[in-house]
């Protein structure tokens, strides 16, 4: 098994058919337990995948078909046993579950991820304003994220991946917990970011809206083909 | 010349607010004549015997309390001004010396009330010593007004502060009975003045006088003052040149500050701090007969057994328990709490080692708070020979225990961790490294990290002079090498992904 490299470059897409995003051979190996009871579960059998600039793709699969595997293994929150992934320009990841800091307000947590995205702080608070507004969550700005309700919640999480315009986003199921009205504005926002050029890969259990992804790809027996 | 053109403005600014300048007059006026008589009767159920020592020093008391809230102000309220006239090409320290000098005109008139209001309430035996006291009291609550000014914004927080660091000079003060004789109050910012400045005869000066401290006291406030208004005030234009956003320097400062509004959000680490002191210290000493128990110290180079009333001792061994016990905790908490979060922050561009530095200074807020809240229980009921060894050895073993925290974070998670972060500490420092339990640690205790500070701790608590540079050589690698595993660790933990 030879190892994964990741090859990420910071200069941004430089034309429309440069890929943002290519993934190949890509596996991954759950192993629990201890000898002699040590089980292994092979989740990913080399996944191949490429996003071009300013396309909306939507990834599918049944529970447990490794869709949250493969997008942790894209961003860097986990390593592959094998395979590459070759990223270029920001990334903008929303997981699946909110990783937020429980006593921090909203306010504080674009701040925070304004200064780890190396923003200016007028650049970080026009963005946070436009995010309030597109997700209609600004009276919550200085609730601290334990006090926001589960929606709220998702709001901020995938806010705080939208904040700095990232050329690759990437969001595992973004709109669960959101109600009707707010999923309508996620998706005036993701035809904003492509009309901007940006690329953004979707995870989702199901798909409803096909018109609204240029692609939908599947993840069956460990590998992604087109739907 | 520049410099008193501004003093000149900064008073005029001042005196243009004319309650302002009633009060610097009214205050001491009424505090001097009004409020000695009370504190006479105070200071004389506290144990003192000297009237005229309490009468003297309110003059002093008086001004020192006008003269700080007054440069509270003068700092808090004109910083944005302040800064706006750094940035158009003031030097920083020449406004730092006219606010100072502000401050100084605005002491020396309440310093002035102050004397008068004596002289006419209960008469001035010795002018030379009431005038350049009551000034010295003045001038150091000048120093810490202008400090606090500089670090606290919101001016409840600010004034409330001064108040407190007023009240517990003024009670624990050497005019106030049996207090003023303790050690530690001898750290009271003005207890060397009072001394001097009512010709107390407790003569805790040593070579340099009260007097000298005193002096001492008095410039070190203000070039303390002095630095930290600079400071503040330059800040604003070294961030602007040197802080680019996305910065080492930049995410650090966010980092860090972000993780301590975290932490101090948690009541109930707040809850532990002030409880788990108070419990185990007071506690300790409430329930510790007099009885006698051999330990072996180190003397002049030598270890023998020397004979110690437990009652005495009990309670300065529970400190460093506590501090053990919240700083593993601290330790354990601030990683497990922030783990996921910093993970993902480091997907989007913080830097791990950042992440890392940020937690560690939080951890290390934390840990001092609580070593902090221990030693100022423990200094209640423990007198040790040696002060500053004694703390020195608390605050080697809080930093030990924090980082071993910051190490079992990863290792274990949260629960098992939570067990573990109880276990090592009582096992280390409760019981492996007490001489209420042996006269000398076992052997196998000697291989923990508590040993080498806890020796010197024994050293600081119970002889008169230093004999343990080995132990002290001891601690210091253990917490070098708990600090490269912790760092070791943990970065692997929060560093994406590229393999």
């Amino acid at each position: 098994m030879h190892a994964t490299t990741a090859v990420v470059s910071r200069t941004g897409p430089q034309a429309t058919t440069m890929p943002v995003l290519t993934v190949r051979g890509v596996e991954k190996v759950y192993r629990r337990g201890v000898w002699p009871a040590r089980r292994s579960h092979q989740v990913l059998r080399g996944v191949d995948l490429t996003l071009a600039r300013g396309e909306v793709v939507g990834l599918v699969g049944e529970n447990g078909s490794g869709k949250s595997t493969l997008m942790k293994v894209v961003v860097g929150a986990l390593a592959a046993d094998a395979g590459t992934v070759s990223r270029s320009g920001r990334v903008g990841y929303c997981p699946q579950e909110p990783v937020l800091y429980a006593r921090l307000s909203c306010d504080e947590h674009f701040e925070l991820y304004g200064h780890a995205y190396g923003m200016t702080t007028t650049a970080m608070r026009a963005a946070r304003r436009d995010i309030y507004t597109a997700l209609g969550f600004e009276s919550y700005a200085r609730t601290r994220a334990d006090q926001l309700s589960g929606g709220t919640q998702a709001k901020l999480n995938l806010g705080l991946a939208l904040l700095a315009d990232p050329d690759l986003l990437l969001l595992d199921e973004p709109y669960a917990g959101f109600d009707w009205d707010t999923y309508l504005k996620f998706w005036d926002l993701v035809a904003d970011r492509r009309a901007a050029g940006r690329t953004i890969l979707i995870i989702s259990h199901f798909v409803v809206d096909e018109q609204r992804f240029d692609r939908i790809l599947q993840l069956l027996d460990g590998k992604a083909v087109p739907r | 010349m520049k410099t008193v053109v501004f003093v000149r403005r900064f008073l005029a600014d001042y005196a243009r607010n004319p309650v302002n300048l009633l009060l610097l007059v009214v205050v001491p006026v009424v505090f001097v004549v009004v409020a000695a008589g009370s504190l006479v009767d105070a200071a004389r159920l506290f144990g003192s015997v000297d009237a005229a020592a309490v009468a003297t020093a309110t003059a002093g008391w008086a001004a020192g309390f006008l003269a700080g809230i007054a440069m509270y102000f003068q700092t808090s309220a004109a910083r944005d001004a302040d800064r706006g006239l750094v940035i158009a090409g003031l030097p920083a320290r020449r406004l730092v010396a006219a606010r100072l000098l502000t401050g100084l005109g605005l002491a020396m008139l309440a310093s002035a009330a102050a004397l008068v209001a004596l002289w006419l309430r209960a008469g001035v035996d010795d002018p030379v010593r009431a005038i350049a006291g009551t000034l010295m009291f003045a001038l150091i609550y000048l120093g810490i007004g202008a400090t606090v000014g500089s670090l606290m914004r919101n001016p409840v927080n600010g004034t409330v502060l001064i108040l407190f660091i007023w009240i517990l000079d003024v009670f624990f003060g050497p005019t106030m009975g049996s207090s003023g004789d303790k050690t530690v109050t001898r750290a009271l910012p003005t207890h060397f003045v009072t001394l001097w400045m009512a010709d107390l005869p407790l003569r805790h000066g040593g070579r340099l006088g009260d007097l000298g401290v005193a002096a001492v006291w008095t410039a070190g406030a203000i070039t303390v003052a002095f630095a930290v208004v600079a400071a503040t005030v330059r800040v604003t234009r070294r961030h602007r040149l040197a802080a680019r956003p996305g910065s080492v320097r930049d995410q650090l400062a966010a980092a860090s500050r972000m993780g301590w509004r975290d932490w101090r959000r948690n009541p109930v680490l707040w809850a532990l701090l002030a409880a788990v002191p108070a419990v185990f210290i007071l506690l300790a000493q409430a329930i510790t007969p007099h009885r006698p128990t051999s330990i072996v110290v180190a003397e002049t180079g030598a270890r023998a057994a020397r004979i110690f009333d437990v009652f005495d001792l009990h309670a300065g061994t529970m400190a460093p328990i506590a501090v053990a016990s919240l700083a593993t905790l601290a330790g354990l908490f601030v990683v497990l709490d922030t783990g996921p979060g910093d993970r993902r922050l480091a997907l989007v561009g913080l830097r791990p080692g950042v992440a890392l530095a940020a937690r560690l200074v939080v951890v290390g807020l934390a840990t001092a708070l609580a070593t902090a809240v221990s030693l100022a229980v423990a200094a209640t009921v423990f007198d040790p020979r040696q002060w500053g060894w004694y703390a020195a050895a608390n605050a080697l073993i809080a930093v030990t225990y924090a980082l071993l925290g910051v190490l079992l974070a990863p290792i274990f998670g949260r629960v098992a961790g939570v067990f573990i972060a109880f276990l090592i500490p009582f096992i280390d420092v409760g019981i492996g490294q007490s001489p209420m339990l042996r006269g000398e640690p076992a052997g196998w205790a000697q291989y923990l990290p508590g040993y080498g500070a806890y020796r010197v701790l024994i050293d600081g608590g119970l002889t008169d002079g230093f004999d343990e540079t080995r132990s002290l050589l001891i601690a210091l690698a253990w917490i070098a090498a708990l600090a490269v595993a912790a760092a070791v660790l943990v970065r692997r933990t929060i560093r994406p992904s590229t393999g």
